[in-house]
């Protein structure tokens, strides 16, 4: 499966959904980062291959030989990216999905639209657009009526309200620390342990293995959630 | 090296909360502050800064959706309690039967039609798309279909 990620929007989570979500699901595809600007799996610890928007004729050569890929789109790079689209006939085939990441602030649910619309004039068909809703507070259809109202109308996407990722800070601290869920998940350390031990004026250390402990007791419920919104987007 | 005036005050801030919040919680702790300094003309990057000089390091699109909502919060409170439903804006003589696309066409405004060039794909980021106009039509339709699956995919 190939499955690009984008929306006209920075900061709706393009490169967590990519590295945390799609990655370990899809038997640990390469992710290739068109972005020029932003941060990219590659920031988080993850090995990916950046390029540029107008690499695309690279890019497009190199999902020729593979099964499986996730293309992390920035935005400073999209329109790049879909005017190359635009330009090698059947280009978008190329890719299984296009999943776009969307967060509700205004901002981003008015972008995401507009990509949907971008992606349905270059001639993509609706059943391999789907949107993740990301960040969520606590529920899609109260969050996200706009979104859910313009793929029901339009028919240009899926959006299916269980594809969700909900808030947590996991995301956070698991790129401050640059490591990912599957690496929280096989750690034995015992953190507690090496709390007591810890020299009580020694705060970064305190807060370190604090940090560590926390990623691991959110880390699994996380996974699962993580589990239910890969099945919920790809159904 | 000594704080600057907004970092020391970030610092005091967060030495007076739980350690064991979660980062947005802390956050919104400080928005207050945070305001304040935006209010004097400081950038957003520049408050991350600081916030990482006191010791809370945030990501830009945490700090973003953090503080819209934070905002959201504010007006909602500011504004009082909600006051009686408004009637929906369009007439609902005929709920089972809505018009296939009025509505979404009503929402989307300046859609380029035929895409060809470069540049008309570039139109599409002037569409303009009302949010609001798009979630009232979505009530008014869940509530006239009423069905119970809220899974249900749309239908091409």
């Amino acid at each position: 499966m190939k499955v690009a990620v984008l929306n006209y929007t920075g900061s709706v989570g393009k490169t967590v959904v990519a590295s945390h979500l799609l990655a370990p699901r899809m038997n640990g595809a390469q992710i290739f980062a068109v972005e020029s600007t932003n941060e990219t799996g590659a920031d988080l610890g993850l090995n990916v291959d950046q390029l540029r928007g107008e690499h695309f004729g690279r890019l497009f050569r190199e999902l020729l030989t593979r099964d499986d890929a996730i293309v992390d789109v920035g935005a400073s790079n999209i329109e790049d990216f879909l005017t190359h689209m635009m330009r090698y006939e059947g280009a978008h085939e190329e890719m299984s999905y296009f999943v776009l990441p969307v967060i509700n602030t205004g901002k981003a649910q008015r972008e995401t639209i507009k990509t949907v619309a971008a992606l349905a004039s270059l001639g993509v068909d609706s059943d391999r657009v789907r949107i993740l809703f990301n960040r969520v507070d606590s529920s899609v259809e109260e969050e996200f009526p706009s979104i859910l109202a313009y793929a029901a109308k339009s028919g240009e996407v899926q959006a299916n309200p269980q594809a969700a990722v909900y808030e947590n800070e996991v995301f956070e601290l698991l790129a401050d620390q640059r490591t990912t869920i599957a690496e929280v998940l096989a750690d034995q350390t015992d953190y507690r342990a090496l709390l007591r031990s810890a020299a009580p004026d020694d705060h970064a250390r305190i807060s370190q293995l604090s940090n560590r402990h926390a990623l691991r007791a959110l880390a699994k419920p996380v996974d699962r959630q993580m589990n239910a919104a890969f099945t919920a987007l790809f159904s | 090296m000594t704080d600057s005036a907004p970092v020391a005050r970030y610092r005091a801030a967060l030495a007076e909360l739980d350690p064991r919040i979660s980062i947005a919680a802390r956050l919104r702790a400080l928005f207050s502050l945070i305001e304040a300094e935006l209010a004097a003309g400081v950038p957003h990057a520049a408050v991350l800064d600081d916030l990482a000089a006191a010791g809370l390091t945030v990501q830009q699109s945490t700090y973003a959706i953090t503080l819209y909502r934070w905002r959201k919060a504010q007006r909602a409170a500011a504004a009082g309690p909600p006051a009686k439903p408004k009637p929906p804006a369009t007439p609902t003589t005929t709920p089972s039967a809505p018009s296939a696309t009025a509505g979404t066409l009503d929402a989307i405004q300046g859609r380029p039609r035929n895409i060809q060039t470069p540049g008309d794909l570039r139109k599409i980021r002037d569409m303009r798309v009302d949010l609001e106009a798009l979630r009232r039509e979505g009530l008014t339709n869940r509530n006239a279909s009423a069905t119970p699956d809220s899974t249900k995919r749309n239908e091409p």
